[in-house]
């Protein structure tokens, strides 16, 4: 490395002197570092400018709206009429009679905001659950919606319907909205009639047009928070209450004050659990420590992965034997014994053959064991009758490409589907580094069947997520779709903080391809939100 | 026939639009790299050449962000010849040998699949800090570092080193991206 390194950013941005260039350009014949930094530099800075050419020019320069009801056709014919008219509807809206949108009731019954001003007044959220309505508040009121109708205030009447929280009449609203033009009110609108009939991913779409044309529309940021928080995307759902928090409008900011510190709170408690599972799972690993009560009752089938770690490292018959009520404890929540099983038949073994083994294999997991022995103890592994070890070896040492008929009929024989998964993505990882796409989607195919006849949660998630993987590959994109969701969704169940982000990441880019950019951004920013506070 | 004529023309079309698109970029890009602008013009002209021969049969152009991500990596490419070239020149004719080199072959287009998409790279620019985040953009739409310098009032060095430490942020939050495709 010399000086002219430390040079190559100011030489790919052209900022050294026609001498200094000069020099680097010398040098970088010679220095194959620079080259691929500077390669790297290149592709960054494009990808630089096409960010830049994406953003919508000026949005920063126009003055933020303020979020005035839009009598829609009214609203076109001048301000002075529009100001008459509302003045008109806010004396109805004042006679008990006529309240459509149920702006008087103490506590609101829709989650969502409308951006009405007549509506979007702060009461707290009803306890009621949805449809669990009163009859008479069931009841619209027609004569009110008749004025509305009369006076052309199709936004209004939407609200109405919406205003009752009733998948029903969602469609109904759906219906008055559909020909009106895509204002920033309207979109919102639109987007609280999708949420009301739980479509989270649709309603994302209308609150990114919303917010392209009013980023600071507060009831859009408002129901983005909803949508992202109804995708399982918690972090980024806080951060646009947060947002809306800081506009400070009356009742409104302190509720989303409380919804962003609720929804980042569940998330790192959520952290806070798997790290304390983690730890479990390793003192299970190096120790055979039996997890506490309270970790046990989270039946996380992360702890599987440990428990056979356990059974692995255990040095004497009488050790593994005292893994036995463990393994019952775990197997229920894969049926048919198989863990109890596994230790009977290890407790069954000559441990005057098997300790040595073990003994090496705790030093590889350790990384004790010398390089040079790792090959001389696979060769062992392989001739003796340890099945367990030689597949717990071939997996840490990433070898099982090289030895996969032997590691498939070892599988085979455990009679336990986790080796039999892990045995299928390793033959489909070995097809794709070959290219073989369509071989390694039939593997993954098999597994997958598996999957759906004996569920077994940790691996069938990878499995998931890796169909999904091939099948974008593929350009499968439906499909790919449906199972990069499903193991999105095992991973949130399970509370799996290795494989959310992957399926994050996954979904994003399948997002991307199937031409849905709101969608996209969403599962990308929260995959990005977790990598930058990782640190 | 006609049909596939008809076909052609269209693609024809597309390709032209896009390297229109492309061009003034990757000027730009290739008078920062080049000794002096005739050096510059010939460089994105290769590119552009080398762009025609591994696209113009295809039955279909690629996504926009692959075609910009091949351009770069040939302008790349093309550069480092043109420095090969030049120092044979420069050194005479005992190097000769080499003149005649073939063209690298290109390197593939990386898969639809195997990049960071158009959200993603903006999702991690978003994650910078506003400080990083104006520097960052105010040079990607071509500022030169001394007119970002006045335009914050900062001084160049500092717009040097915001702008390193941008790009490393976003490379750490990004590499993660590129080796998925891998698994």
């Amino acid at each position: 490395m010399s000086a002219h390194c430390e040079r190559v950013e100011r030489f790919a941005d052209g900022e050294l002197s026609p001498d200094e260039a000069e020099g680097f350009r010398q040098h970088l014949l010679d220095c194959s570092r620079c080259q691929a930094e500077l390669g790297n530099l290149l592709q960054l800075k494009m990808m630089a400018s096409r960010h830049v050419e994406r953003q919508p020019s000026g949005v920063q320069a126009l003055p933020p709206r303020r979020s005035f009801p839009r009598w829609s056709t009214a609203a076109a014919v001048g301000f002075a009429f529009a100001a008459v008219l509302a003045v008109v509807l806010f004396l109805r809206v004042r006679t008990p009679r006529a309240d459509p949108w149920l702006a008087s009731e103490p506590e609101r019954r829709l989650e969502m905001r409308m951006a009405i001003a007549a509506v979007d007044h702060h009461r707290p959220l009803t306890a009621r659950k949805m449809g669990q309505d009163s009859p008479q508040g069931a009841k619209l009121p027609l004569e009110a919606l008749t004025v509305l109708e009369r006076e052309g205030d199709t936004g209004g009447m939407a609200a109405a319907f919406l205003a009752r929280n009733d998948k029903n009449l969602a469609d109904q609203a759906q219906t008055y909205l559909e020909p009106l033009p895509s204002t920033p009110e309207n979109e919102t609108l639109r987007a609280v009639a999708l949420l009301v009939k739980g479509a989270p991913e649709e309603a994302l779409r209308h609150l990114d047009r919303a917010l392209e044309q009013n980023p600071t529309l507060p009831q859009a940021l408002w129901n983005k928070g909803l949508a992202l928080r109804d995708l399982g995307l918690q972090e980024t759902a806080a951060l646009s209450f947060h947002a809306v928090a800081q506009q400070g409008e009356p009742g409104w900011a302190e509720e989303a004050r409380q919804r962003a510190e609720a929804l980042h709170a569940a998330e790192q408690a959520r952290i806070q659990r798997w790290q304390a599972i983690m730890n479990a799972g390793q003192e299970l690993a190096a120790h055979g420590t039996p997890p506490s009560a309270a970790i046990l009752a989270e039946r996380s089938p992360i702890l599987r992965r440990f428990f056979y770690e356990a059974v692995r490292t255990r040095t004497s018959r009488e050790q593994v034997q005292a893994l036995l009520p463990l393994a019952r404890e775990l197997d229920p929540r894969t049926g048919g014994g198989v863990l109890a099983r596994y230790v009977e038949r290890i407790a069954a073994r000559d441990f005057t053959l098997r300790a040595p083994l073990v003994q090496a294999y705790t030093q590889l997991l350790q990384g004790t064991l010398p390089p040079e022995r790792v090959q001389a103890l696979i060769a062992e592994l392989l001739r003796s009758p340890e099945d367990d070890l030689l597949m717990g070896a071939l997996v840490h040492t990433q070898a099982v490409a090289g030895h996969l008929d032997a590691f498939e009929a070892r599988a085979k024989a455990s009679e336990d589907p986790w080796f039999q998964l892990i045995a299928f993505q390793e033959r489909a990882k070995a097809q794709l580094s070959r290219a073989q796409e369509q071989e390694a989607l039939q593997t993954i195919q098999s597994a997958h069947a598996i999957c759906t006849s004996t569920p077994t949660e940790y691996p069938c998630e990878v499995v998931h997520l890796e169909l999904a993987q091939i099948e974008g590959k593929l350009m499968r994109l439906d499909e790919a779709w449906e199972h990069a969701k499903q193991g999105w969704q095992q991973a949130r169940a399970m509370n799996d903080r290795d494989q959310e982000p992957v399926a994050l990441d996954l979904l994003a880019r399948l997002a991307e391809l199937r031409n849905n950019a709101p969608l996209a951004r969403a599962y990308a920013a929260e995959g990005i939100y977790r990598r930058s506070s990782d640190r | 026939m006609t049909v596939s004529s008809s076909t052609d023309v269209a693609m024809a079309q597309r390709l032209e639009a896009l390297l229109a698109r492309h061009r003034g970029w990757l000027l730009h890009q290739a008078r920062c790299l080049c000794r002096n602008p005739a050096d510059a013009e010939d460089l994105v002209q290769e590119a552009m050449v080398r762009f025609l021969a591994a696209f113009g049969q295809v039955a279909q152009l690629p996504d926009e962000s692959v075609c910009a991500t091949w351009l770069v990596t040939t302008l790349t490419n093309c550069f480092y010849d043109q420095l090969r070239r030049q120092r044979t020149r420069e050194r005479g004719a005992s190097e000769l040998g080499q003149q005649e080199r073939s063209v690298d072959p290109e390197p593939p287009a990386p898969a639809l699949y195997d990049r960071i998409s158009d959200e993603q790279f903006s999702s991690a620019v978003q994650a910078l800090s506003p400080v990083a985040r104006s520097t960052f953009e105010l040079h990607a739409r071509g500022r030169k570092y001394k007119e970002i310098a006045e335009a914050l009032g900062i001084r160049e060095g500092t717009v040097a080193k915001r702008l390193h430490d941008a790009r490393s942020k976003l490379r750490k939050l990004l590499e993660p991206l590129v080796q998925l495709g891998d698994t």
